[in-house]
């Protein structure tokens, strides 16, 4: 027995994700609540900027408990530009505003700590589905019914869309003529990207993003910059789609996509994935399994990327296995370089 | 610390990588600690298991599997101690490396003293130094502040001033990291450890306590030109831990049973290389190289001081690492030309989303190798970089982790690491194909009798020693005059030009006295400094090795020549 790394690339199953914060914020979204791919269901406010007012300093004071009794303030209070942080009465009097709104954080030892604003951060729900638990000030967990096609990569972005564009052939090559006003607002779909206008010019129609076999790896820091998403359902270097991947995309045209296309984490288990929305509700899909003569699996690398076969035989303890492809064709390949469909 | 071998009994070390879980079941054989079997399985730390026990027990099953001895009930529990059955184990030692890099800030009071400790101090584990304070800091203090918190640190060390030194400089400090503190939700609060002026230690406790946990060490730099990191390293190597609890389920379950604080892996390779120079008196620095999925380190102990770099640069999840920081003009340079960048890139990007990748083809296997050189290479030169070292010899030099010890055949590793260390006169090149080596290290620490009867006992296997003369001599000269004797007192002589790579015929443990004469000036053992040397050399499995290409090594700028000459140094090992 050995476990076995498993990839779902299901036209049916029932899956369940849960979408978190980075810290503590607000929940947008109740339970129970359908949502979309692009929906906010979550936000917080990242790495606000703190300013320090040293009330001593600036009233010259001759102690902290001095330069305390000049402050007008409390912890927690709200600041407004120009509202009044210290004043000193009588003949000299003077007066210290606030430049900048935000929240006061402390007041001791004569030093004003005020928290501005941070950077707002939403989660986009990522999936079309129903919210089934709220985790109170970190996420949702949400289920899934539709075709599920787990990728290799995305450049960290997220939408949907109906594809607009389907390749003839599973290693077919996108070409720029390909990308044109009539796939505007819609996702193209093709084998293998390797030329880098394509990208420049799917920003300027605009497409709503790609979905790819595979890419030529000295494109991802374009990719990355790209405002759409972008998902390889194989990896880099030219490998065509799987067949599997390739049968549910074509045969679930006009339907809407969805890309969660946010990078492969191994701490967290989120992977890019490609989802369909369907009226029905699949099996649940099984995370795990083991190697087993008859399981379907893929090839990651060589000897033939992409593949989708049989395993016929394999060996533990030497690490190879024998894949039936087709009818005739035996490969035989580290087991390492397979992966379970599941 | 148990001391007898019999009293300890046997020991099962779990070493949690970030790809491969390995179990090793030590045990007496005939009075002698032997590794009796090991099993392996992918690490269940992630997705889809998400606990850390699950890999753990199916390398466990492996080994009852190949020996008649039941290690785990049918619980899934550790049975610990050996029953009277046979069934099970007395102690167990656990080593782990499956956690993402420990984000750590740094505030000191002088950069070239307490700040460069700190940062020596951060170079043995697995984590990385996020934001650097100190006393020359020009950015105000909410700046600061503000910056610390953009980087999120898990860990501040606070450090600075030398015993019986300053005070007010620290009590400033100590102020900012309360402020940082303060800022943070206490759940998320980094922790805190100080290792400066101890006269200091009370207050920095009172003042954090309430915000954060802190951990009080003693000063890693007690004098301007004393560096003393042990202390601190123990209590850096338990927040470590605390933290991986933290991150990795069941992490804490399974290490309820070990026998001593779980080890990152970089630290039992650690441990184990500075008990090897200890015991050899500290006459001679030593050199211990682990290559994983996820992270590469060194450790070197040279004149009783231990020096470590980690780095996140290992061959699978972050080759990427090595893209990104310009590498791949470097591993294009060890490659054939006809093999493109573009090509080198697209399989290092594969790579890095399917580390387990198995090499298939000659291309793919010398695109690995390549990476493998120049992750040695920037290990040293980091290493070197890092602890103002110069480049020397090392007696022995140990290659750990499957990417660098597995290779087949062993040339090739013997190879990778010439290349890559580049190491200066006389060593011993071994490499450790059973994973032992950090857990010797960590063994130690249980029973010190585990290391030091396993170490010997074949478990690790001697490459080659590798005589590497230095010289400036023009290509071509003779610089070596090697005379071997063998064990029936015959002769053998051969002149060694600068430039070549050669295999002395040697076989693997047959012992031959070997005399060595530097010519034109050459250098043979660099750390005598003498030109003429006589020793009893012991075949490894690659015999032994003269390396007389330089150093540094310096490869040809055509890329034709180039090739055909790694092409032709590939062939000296067959």
């Amino acid at each position: 027995m050995m476990t076995a790394p498993v990839t779902h690339i299901l036209p049916l199953t029932t899956f369940h994700r849960t979408r978190l914060l980075p810290s503590a914020g607000n929940i947008l979204v109740r339970n129970g609540q359908k949502v979309n791919p692009t929906d906010i269901v979550a936000e917080t406010y990242c790495f606000p900027a703190h300013t320090l007012i040293d009330v001593g300093k600036a009233f010259l004071a001759t102690s902290p408990a001095e330069a305390e009794e000049l402050i007008q303030l409390k912890p927690g209070d709200q600041l407004q530009i120009g509202d009044v942080i210290a004043q000193k009465k009588g003949l000299f009097r003077k007066v210290l505003r606030a430049k900048q709104a935000g929240r006061v954080f402390s007041t001791t030892g004569g030093q004003v700590w005020v928290e501005l604003p941070g950077k707002r951060f939403e989660l986009r729900a990522g999936y079309p589905g129903t919210v089934t638990e709220i985790i109170p000030e970190r996420g949702i967990k949400m289920v899934v019914s539709g075709a599920l096609i787990q990728a290799a990569w995305g450049n960290g972005k997220i939408d949907e869309s109906t594809i607009v564009s389907f390749p003839q052939v599973a290693d077919e090559e996108l070409q720029p003529e390909k990308v044109d006003i009539s796939s505007r607002g819609g996702f193209v779909f093709s084998g293998y990207l390797g030329i880098a206008e394509v990208l420049t010019l799917a920003a300027q129609v605009p497409l709503r993003g790609l979905i790819l076999g595979s890419m030529a790896a000295e494109l991802v820091p374009l990719a990355v910059s790209m405002p759409y998403p972008i998902i390889l359902t194989e990896g880099f270097g030219r490998i065509p789609v799987n067949r599997n991947a390739f049968t549910i995309l074509t045969s679930n045209r006009d339907r809407s996509v969805s890309l969660f296309g946010l990078n492969w984490d191994f701490f967290s288990g989120q992977r890019p994935e490609i989802t369909i929305a369907l009226p029905a509700a699949g099996d649940d899909a099984h995370d795990t399994a083991v190697f087993k003569a008859g399981k379907q699996v893929r090839f990651l690398a060589e000897p033939a990327a992409g593949e989708i076969g049989e395993l016929e035989q394999f060996d533990l303890q030497l690490g190879s296995a024998v894949v039936k492809i087709g009818d005739n064709k035996r490969v035989k390949v580290p087991l390492a370089n397979l992966d379970v469909l599941e | 610390m148990i001391s007898n071998s019999h009293e300890a009994g046997s020991m099962l070390a779990l070493d949690l990588g970030s790809f491969t879980t390995r179990a090793s079941l030590i045990d007496v054989v005939d009075g002698q600690y032997r590794l009796i079997a090991a099993g392996e399985a992918r690490t269940s730390a992630g997705s889809p298991h998400f606990d850390i026990r699950i890999g753990a027990a199916e390398a466990v099953r492996q080994i009852e599997a190949v020996i008649d001895r039941q290690l785990v009930d049918r619980h899934g529990t550790l049975i610990m101690p050996l029953q009277a059955s046979g069934n099970g184990f007395d102690s167990l030692v656990i080593l782990y490396s499956c956690v993402p890099e420990l984000k750590i800030a740094a505030a000191g009071l002088v950069n070239e003293i307490s700040l460069e400790s700190a940062q020596h101090l951060v170079s043995g584990i697995y984590g990385k130094t996020v934001e650097i304070i100190g006393l020359q800091d020009r950015r105000d203090t909410a700046g600061m502040v503000d910056d610390i918190l953009k980087q999120e640190p898990e860990v501040i060390i606070l450090t600075g001033g030398t015993e019986n030194g300053a005070v007010r400089s620290i009590a400033r400090l100590t102020q900012l990291v309360q402020k940082v503190c303060q800022f943070t939700r206490r759940d998320q609060a980094p922790e805190v450890l100080y290792a400066g002026n101890s006269r200091m230690a009370e207050h920095v406790r009172t003042s954090l306590e309430k915000h954060t946990s802190v951990s009080i060490t003693e000063n890693i730099r007690p004098g301007i030109e004393i560096e003393s990191l042990a202390p601190a390293k123990g209590a850096l190597a338990e927040i470590a831990f605390h933290n991986a609890r933290r991150k990795i389920n069941g992490l804490t379950e399974l290490t309820d049973q070990s026998s001593t604080l779980p080890l990152q892996t970089a630290s039992g390779m650690g441990l184990l290389v500075q008990m090897i120079h200890e015991i050899k008196g500290g006459s001679r620095p030593v050199l211990g190289v682990d290559i994983g999925a996820a992270y590469a380190s060194m450790s070197l102990a040279r004149r009783k001081r231990s020096m470590d770099v980690t780095l996140p640069l290992g061959t699978g999840w972050n080759v990427s690492q090595l893209l990104q920081n310009g590498k791949l003009e470097e591993i294009a340079k060890w490659l054939s030309p006809s093999i493109s960048t573009a090509r080198i890139l697209d399989v290092l990007s594969q790579k890095a989303i399917y580390p387990q990748i198995q090499p298939v083809s000659g291309e793919m296997q010398d695109i690995e190798l390549a990476v493998l050189r120049v992750v040695l290479r920037t290990l040293i030169q980091n290493l070197q970089a890092r602890w103002r070292i110069p480049a020397s010899a090392m007696e022995p030099i140990l290659l750990c982790g499957k990417p660098l010890a597995n290779l087949n055949p062993p040339g090739v590793a013997l190879m990778a690491a010439l290349d890559g260390l580049q190491p200066a006169g006389i060593t011993t090149i071994m490499r450790d194909p059973h994973g032992l080596v950090p857990v010797l290290g960590a063994a130690g620490r249980v029973n010190p009798l585990i290391p030091v009867q396993l170490f010997d006992s074949g478990a690790i296997d001697h490459l080659a020693t590798t005589i590497c003369p230095v010289s400036k001599a023009p290509l071509g000269t003779p610089i070596l005059r090697v005379k071997m004797t063998d064990e029936a007192g015959k002769d053998e002589e051969l002149v060694i030009k600068q430039g070549s790579l050669a295999v002395l015929p040697i076989r693997f443990n047959q012992v031959v006295k070997v005399h060595l004469q530097g010519m034109h000036g050459t250098l043979v053992d660099t750390l005598t400094h003498t030109s003429n040397v006589t020793l009893m050399i012991t075949g490894g499995l690659c015999g032994a090795v003269i390396d007389a290409r330089g150093r540094p090594l310096i490869l040809p700028k055509n890329a034709a020549e180039r090739w055909d000459r790694i092409e032709k140094w590939r062939r000296v090992f067959g």
